[in-house]
């Protein structure tokens, strides 16, 4: 990394840690608390985001893992780990705050409604790319079944949300499409910040974690080339 | 490649894993035992008085598709160990044939296995939890055979991952249960209409469930199986 | 108020959550730069 990226990037930490400072502010000082369900609701304005990033990088995630297979460029087998990882933290946030959400407004802690069943399975997808790698002998094996596998993954997600949402569905959904939109401003731009921060946070998480994979790579290519020459 | 050379690849490929299977019998007779044993430990895992209260048609289905999974699995396992055993995979590899017939033909003798041990399987059902398999023969073809399909073709695909880092049941049930989860759901809805008695054209978006995961999942599988078998 | 623990918790564990991995990152991307520079100056002797 040059000192030039490696500026850019430190300021871009500074800026989303100031950024999500604000936001912490704003959740609970700004926004007034929602009527019917008080101050818990407030757990939206971080479990919607965290969802939001999580179906981005699974995007991301076909779309590198389809380039990879068509390239054979390293640099795309990079994205597709870094979303996969991103993805699957992502996951694992909107799966702890679903439940504590859960908890307060259904009173129970999990039920097997469509949105979190969805995400559940879609965390079990992610996690089998990334235990594929490890299993893997060499990078190169790896990265060509995470792909194959990270096409699976996104493309079934489609599929296990339309199948559960037929089976059972009862998720709260607070945007529908042609309807007034029913949150004071306070709320919405709240929330639209939190979803900037998040969307900053997910570009900065992929940045560092590409820069990380890639010095790996430079440094295991040296390290075997020299190991090579003193043989 | 022309058409019709793939097919008959596709169909030469099945005849060989089919001969093999043939002369020993050994994946699917430790299929049907298996399959036996976990049809055993349901009946026992409910007590008689749940069993007569739930009645089959809610029983059954459930019972019946965990059973084939499972089943499945152990026989997909199988059938790439066979190939490791004699290292036939490299010579199929060397073979100038297409990748893609490649996943036709080991699509096709798991298919065959699979709907072998099903003829063992649903009428043992049908004897054990008491409902008359004669009566709706028809519909319950249709449906075990379009839920079998997508089986055997995410079996396949995902077994061959497995098999390419070497790992066993352990990792292709991690992988395979997951992303089979929409079909499992459409089966269990599916049978379960049948048991009831129901027309197939209550259940039609269930089917076309099915349908459409079978269809995706060949189309993902003859582009990708490639990318997994290659060396 | 009752609804307040929850969250409490949950902003801990989104916290929790996103400042380890970052840090996870960042000490990770320390180690692999120094050991990046210290195998180019040994090749470069």
């Amino acid at each position: 990394m040059t000192s030039g990226q490696n500026r850019w990037t430190l300021a871009l930490t500074a800026l989303v840690l100031i950024a999500m400072f604000v936001a912490i502010w704003m959740v609970f000082q700004y926004v007034p608390n929602e009527r019917v369900m008080g101050p818990v609701q407030k757990i939206f304005y971080f479990h919607v985001p965290a969802a939001m990033i999580t179906f981005l990088s699974v995007f991301l995630l076909m779309a590198s893992s389809i380039t990879y297979l068509w390239t054979r460029n390293q640099r795309w087998d990079r994205i597709s780990l870094a979303s996969t990882e991103i993805g699957l933290m992502f996951c694992t946030l909107v799966l702890v705050t679903g439940p504590i959400w859960a908890k307060a407004a259904w009173g129970v802690w999990w039920t097997w409604e469509a949105r979190l069943t969805t995400t559940l399975i879609l965390w079990l997808l992610l996690a089998g790319c990334l235990m594929v790698r490890g299993y893997a002998q060499n990078q190169d094996l790896g990265a060509r079944l995470a792909s194959v596998l990270g096409v699976i993954a996104a493309l079934d997600v489609v599929i296990v949300y339309k199948a559960v949402h037929w089976w059972r569905g009862q998720h709260p959904i607070v945007f529908k499409s042609g309807e007034k939109n029913p949150l004071a401003p306070e709320m919405y731009t709240t929330f639209m910040y939190c979803i900037g921060v998040f969307m900053a946070l997910f570009l900065l998480m992929m940045i560092l974690r590409v820069t990380v994979l890639a010095l790996e790579n430079r440094t295991q290519a040296l390290a075997e080339r020299r190991t090579g020459e003193l043989s | 490649m022309t058409g019709a050379g793939f097919f008959r690849a596709a169909g030469v490929l099945a005849a060989k894993d089919l001969s093999i299977e043939w002369r020993t019998r050994e994946g699917l007779s430790a299929m049907v035992l298996f399959s036996l044993i976990v049809l055993v430990v349901f009946s026992f895992a409910f007590d008689l008085a749940t069993i007569k209260q739930l009645g089959p048609a809610r029983l059954v289905p459930g019972i019946l598709w965990t059973t084939l999974a499972f089943a499945g699995v152990v026989g997909f396992t199988r059938s790439f160990q066979v190939e490791a055993r004699r290292d036939s995979m490299t010579a199929l590899l060397l073979a100038p044939v297409d990748r893609g017939a490649l996943f036709a033909g080991k699509s096709l003798s798991n298919l065959v296995e699979l709907l072998i041990l099903e003829i063992v399987v649903v009428p043992l059902s049908a004897v054990f939890f008491g409902y008359d398999l004669m009566a709706m023969l028809g519909p319950m073809a249709v449906v075990v055979f379009l839920h079998t399909l997508g089986l055997a073709e995410m079996g396949t695909l995902l077994g061959a991952v497995a098999a390419k880092v070497g790992r066993g049941e352990a990792l292709l049930s991690t992988l395979l249960f997951p992303v089979t989860m929409p079909l499992f759901i459409s089966a269990v809805k599916c049978t379960n209409a049948v048991l009831e008695g129901e027309e197939l054209s209550t259940v039609s978006n269930w089917l076309l469930v099915a349908l459409g995961f079978d269809l995706l999942f060949l189309f993902v599988g003859l582009l990708t199986f490639e990318y997994v078998v290659e060396e | 108020m009752k609804n307040f623990d929850f969250l409490f918790w949950a902003y801990n564990v989104i916290w929790l959550g996103i400042g380890g991995y970052i840090v996870f990152l960042v000490l990770r991307l320390k180690a692999v730069s120094e050991r990046l520079q210290r195998l180019e100056k040994s090749s470069g002797d």
